[in-house]
Formats: structure tokens, C-alpha cells, sequence
């Protein structure tokens, strides 16, 4: 369980990124964390996967805190995949990039080739083992760095915007693969979106706005609250806008209903 | 006579692979007046496409013709003129950000081009109020402003070159809702304003229904089709193009189907609303 106190974080000593944030992520849960540009989103990723410390107040997984001295350990509890697959491709070639941080784990390499081989193929590029980065588009890169983070294994994986990258489709298996991953493995996700679409798809949903917290339950009780939704900077899905304003408007039922019987089903 | 593609093959080569990214392209762009969408899913070309389009990529068949400029062509100066003339926004820009402040970063193209230097200052600004950057600003630092702005400096550096036609590289990606719809905004009022065409890669056929006239569809370096919105979207074989509808178009079928209300090809909520009220009645 990942839990996170009154934590508040500042690149600068001034502004604050992130102001007085307290929440829980229970083991095993699938939770989206949405908000605006610079809401802090991204912040908070980084202050979980701990490449950032907070300012003050506490986080910890499983009773860990994130001391210098635990670190070790939280590392290897949590990982993440970065928004721009440029920024983390750091092998040679598809292999050597899903191998890196496998290497540092000193296992046998035929145990390596396994898993190099299977989690490439899980995201859908075990074709492409050989390719070097340059020969890949962007959604390709993406979807190895997203097999690079799989094959360590950890029991956390934050996706940070991870899928923006990636055409329709592309979203549309990569959402899959996530909620795969999630049921099989048991693994606690976050993931991290302006896209209300996608944060449907989880348990349960953080909404960050200007560095605080200020919502958090479930997609289907947020999603009623509009009010909140619109607060947020946060264009609501097309239909669903739709929708809202099909009622606005007072406009026919059979209208109204048959708005709301598209929203549900989508 | 804009950009013209004819008969373009292009292979992206490694140690020993090559790979084909571009196969056959055949391409006319008018140099004013459109709104062109490019599409397809990743890695069938279309960033390989654009980069022909102002030299940095060279057709390994075939020819590019920009503005009467003819490609291959290993002429610098002449890759010069061209590169002015077709203005390249990369997929995050803002990345390329590099000066001590916005005013200077934007100035760093028109610089380059050896204008003289009234001239730069004023083409600097007015591209950064184009973009809608306040004038305050222009002496910050381009690092500590929102990702949203840093984008729209980034443009502006482009636009400050003065190209004629303005290719954009999936413009709005990485940004929120709010800030993606703000800035096909300001791109459609540059176009209005100065009619200059616009070619943006993007994936989201809901940008590139709203706003664009005429759609690319790229697949496995091939154009799989070429024309009017319209005509994609009622295309009998859009179902094997891999793409989406627009939001609006989908919930225009489900509206045809569950409560028959007239189908037609709508792309913002403005015309579906208005739509439905002209045919059903409270």
C-alpha cells in the first residue's frame, strides 16, 4: 500500500508544485491520477517513483519510507514509464534496451532472452528485437519502454501520460495491455492522464488541479459530478458534453436518453 | 506551384537493414489557402513524409518540388531558401527551446536568415503575439513558463522565419484538453489571417475533423487515401483504414440508429446541437 502524508514538494523553495497532498493506493489497485498542465501530475509521479524527495510531509510503500537507506528497496517495488519514449530508450537495439535493466539484476542470460522475449511480446514487438531507435516511431519506442519497465518485474508500475505518444489504436491495445498486466500479475497501476476516456477505465481516480488534491473516488461517481469535472480544466468527452448540454437545453427525452445510453455503454 | 511530390520512395538505412518508409508518394500542396490533415498510425510514414518537405530528408526515387526548388539537391544555399519557405514545427518543440529569454529564442531563426535588425525585433514580436505570448513575457525565461506557452514560443520561432506553408508534427500532443483546443485556435486564426496553408500530423480525428479541409491517410509508407473529409468519413472502406471517427460522427450514427434522427457529416458541437433542435422537437 502506497501512502502518501501532507506531503507538499517546491523545485524552486517558492511555488509550490505540490501543496499538502494526502491519499492512499491500496496493494493490487488500478487508479488514475488526472489533471490539467502543471497541475502537478507529473510531480507527484516523480515524488513516488523517488527521483524527486518531498519538501515536507512523509510517503511510503508498504511500511517503507522513502529514506535515503530505503531506497534500494523501493526501487525495486516501483517503476515507471516516462511520457517520451526518447527520453528512456537507452539500448542499442530493442533487446539491449528491455535487457538493460535486467543486466543490472546479474540473472543468467537465458533467463534474460525468456524474458527480454516475452515481454516483448506482450506490448506487441517481439518482431522487432533486432531494431535499433531510430527505426522505430515514436508509439514503437513507447511500447519498449513499456517492456523495458515490465520486465522488472516490480509490484508498482506509474504510466506518466505513457500512451500519448501512440496513435488511436495504439491507445486503444495499450489500454488493454494495461488492464491485462493489472488483472494477470496482480500489479498495482497508476496511471497518470488528461484523458477522462482513460480514467474511466480504472478503480479509482485521483484529480489533481493546481498542485492539490481535490477529488478522489470512483470514475462513475466523479464522472456525475460535472461541476467538478469542468473546474478542473478538463474537457469533458465529447458525448458526454453533449450530453450535459442536451439537459442544459432542455431537450427532447428520447434525446437526452439516448445521449445517456451511448455515455454508459462508451 | 507549392509542394509537389512525384513518385517518392524513401528508405530509412541502418548497419545493415534498410527499411522502406516511403513507397510511390505522389503529393500536390497549394501554398495558400489549406488545411491539411495527415494521418495514419505509427510508423506508416507520415513524419517521414513532412521531413521530405523542406529538405531534411531527400527522396531516394523520384522528386519533391517546393516553390520551384527541385530535391534531391545538395546546394545549400538553395536548402536554405526552402527551409524559410516550408516552416517544420517538430513534435515537441519546445524541446528545442534552448535562449535566455522567449524574445531572443524566437529572434534566433530570423537572425540566422541575416535580416536587418528592426526588421527581426518586430517580426519577433508580432509572431509572439500571434501565438498569443503577452508582451510581458518576452524578457522571462523560455524554461519557466507552462508547457503550454513553451509550445507556442516554439511556434513562434517558426513562424518568426516567415514560412509560407507551416507543417505541424502531431502540434497538440502532451497537451491537456483545454490547452489542445486553444492552440488549433490560434493555428486556425494564423491561417485566416494570413492564409497561409497548414499541414498537421495528428491522430485525433476530432482535431482533424474540426478543423481541416482536406485529409492524408498514410499506411506502411503509402498514401491510402488523399481528399475531402467528407468523402473519408462516408468512405465505404474507412473501416479498413485503422482509423476512428471524429466523436461528433459517432454520435451522430448512434443518434441515426436509436432515435433516427437524420445522418449527417457534423464535426463540432455547435452543428450537432443545432442539428438535433432543427429535428426533434422539445
Amino acid at each position: 500500500m502506497i501512502q502518501v502524508k501532507n506531503m507538499t514538494f517546491s523545485y524552486n523553495g517558492q511555488d509550490e508544485a505540490i501543496k499538502n497532498v494526502s491519499f492512499s493506493i491500496e496493494k493490487g489497485h488500478f487508479v488514475s491520477i488526472v489533471g490539467h498542465n502543471g497541475s502537478g501530475k507529473s510531480t507527484l509521479a516523480k515524488l513516488l517513483v523517488g527521483l524527486l524527495k518531498p519538501t515536507s510531509g512523509s510517503l511510503s510503500i508498504d511500511d517503507l519510507d522513502y529514506q535515503d537507506h530505503n531506497m534500494v528497496d523501493i526501487r525495486k517495488k516501483v517503476g515507471i514509464v516516462f511520457q517520451n519514449p526518447d527520453n528512456q530508450f537507452v539500448g542499442v537495439t530493442v533487446r539491449h534496451d528491455i535487457a538493460f535493466g535486467l543486466e543490472n539484476q546479474q540473472l543468467e542470460p537465458s533467463i534474460m532472452e525468456e524474458k527480454v522475449h516475452y515481454y516483448a511480446s506482450l506490448v506487441g514487438m517481439e518482431n522487432f528485437l533486432e531494431k535499433e531507435p531510430h527505426q522505430l516511431s515514436g508509439g514503437q519506442k513507447q511500447r519498449v519502454a513499456i517492456a523495458s519497465a515490465l520486465a522488472m518485474e516490480q509490484e508498482i508500475i506509474i504510466f506518466d501520460e505513457a500512451t500519448s505518444m501512440l496513435d488511436p489504436k495504439g491507445v486503444k491495445d495499450m489500454m488493454e495491455t494495461i488492464i491485462n498486466i493489472h488483472k494477470q500479475f496482480k500489479k498495482t497501476i497508476i496511471m497518470i492522464t488528461h484523458d477522462l476516456r482513460q480514467a474511466g477505465y480504472t478503480d479509482d481516480m485521483l484529480i489533481m488541479k493546481d498542485g492539490t488534491l481535490i477529488a478522489q473516488g470512483t470514475p462513475s461517481t466523479l464522472f456525475q459530478d460535472v461541476k467538478l469535472l469542468r473546474s478542473t480544466q478538463l474537457l469533458l468527452p465529447f458525448e458526454l458534453e453533449l450530453y450535459e448540454k442536451a439537459k442544459e437545453l432542455n431537450m427532447n427525452e428520447k434525446v437526452i436518453h439516448a445521449l445517456w445510453a451511448y455515455n454508459s455503454k462508451t | 506551384m507549392g509542394i509537389q511530390f512525384k513518385d517518392v520512395t524513401f528508405r530509412y538505412k541502418g548497419f545493415k537493414t534498410s527499411y522502406k518508409a516511403l513507397d510511390m508518394i505522389n503529393l500536390d500542396i497549394a501554398p495558400k489557402g489549406e488545411i491539411i490533415g495527415i494521418c495514419g498510425h505509427t510508423g506508416s510514414g507520415k513524419s517521414t513524409l513532412v521531413q521530405h518537405m523542406n529538405g531534411l530528408l531527400q527522396a531516394d526515387e523520384g522528386t519533391v518540388s517546393v516553390f520551384d526548388i527541385q530535391l534531391p539537391n545538395k546546394k545549400k544555399i538553395k536548402l536554405n531558401t526552402l527551409r524559410r519557405r516550408v516552416g517544420l514545427v517538430f513534435q515537441f518543440p519546445e524541446y528545442q527551446l534552448f535562449e535566455e529569454t522567449i524574445l531572443k529564442d524566437v529572434m534566433f531563426g530570423p537572425k540566422n536568415l541575416k535580416m536587418n535588425h528592426a526588421s527581426i525585433d518586430s517580426i519577433s514580436k508580432s509572431s509572439l503575439k500571434a501565438v498569443g505570448i503577452d508582451a510581458s513575457l518576452f524578457d522571462q525565461s523560455p524554461f519557466r513558463i507552462s508547457g503550454g506557452q513553451m509550445r507556442r514560443v516554439a511556434i513562434a520561432g517558426v513562424l518568426a522565419m516567415q514560412p509560407d506553408i507551416l507543417v505541424l508534427d502531431e502540434p497538440t500532443r502532451g497537451l491537456d484538453p483545454v490547452g489542445q483546443k486553444e492552440l488549433m485556435e490560434m493555428l486556425y486564426d494564423i491561417h485566416k489571417s494570413q492564409q497561409k496553408t497548414l499541414l498537421i500530423i495528428s491522430h485525433d480525428m476530432d482535431i482533424l475533423g474540426a478543423y481541416a479541409n482536406r485529409i492524408i491517410v498514410m499506411n506502411e509508407g503509402e498514401k491510402m487515401f488523399d481528399g475531402d473529409k467528407d468523402r473519408l468519413f462516408s468512405h465505404p472502406k474507412f473501416d479498413q483504414m485503422n482509423l476512428d471517427y471524429p466523436s461528433s460522427i459517432k454520435v451522430m450514427k448512434h443518434l441515426h440508429k436509436e432515435i433516427s434522427l437524420p445522418y449527417k457529416l457534423l464535426y463540432t458541437m455547435d452543428e450537432v446541437i443545432s442539428h438535433i433542435k432543427e429535428h426533434i422537437h422539445e
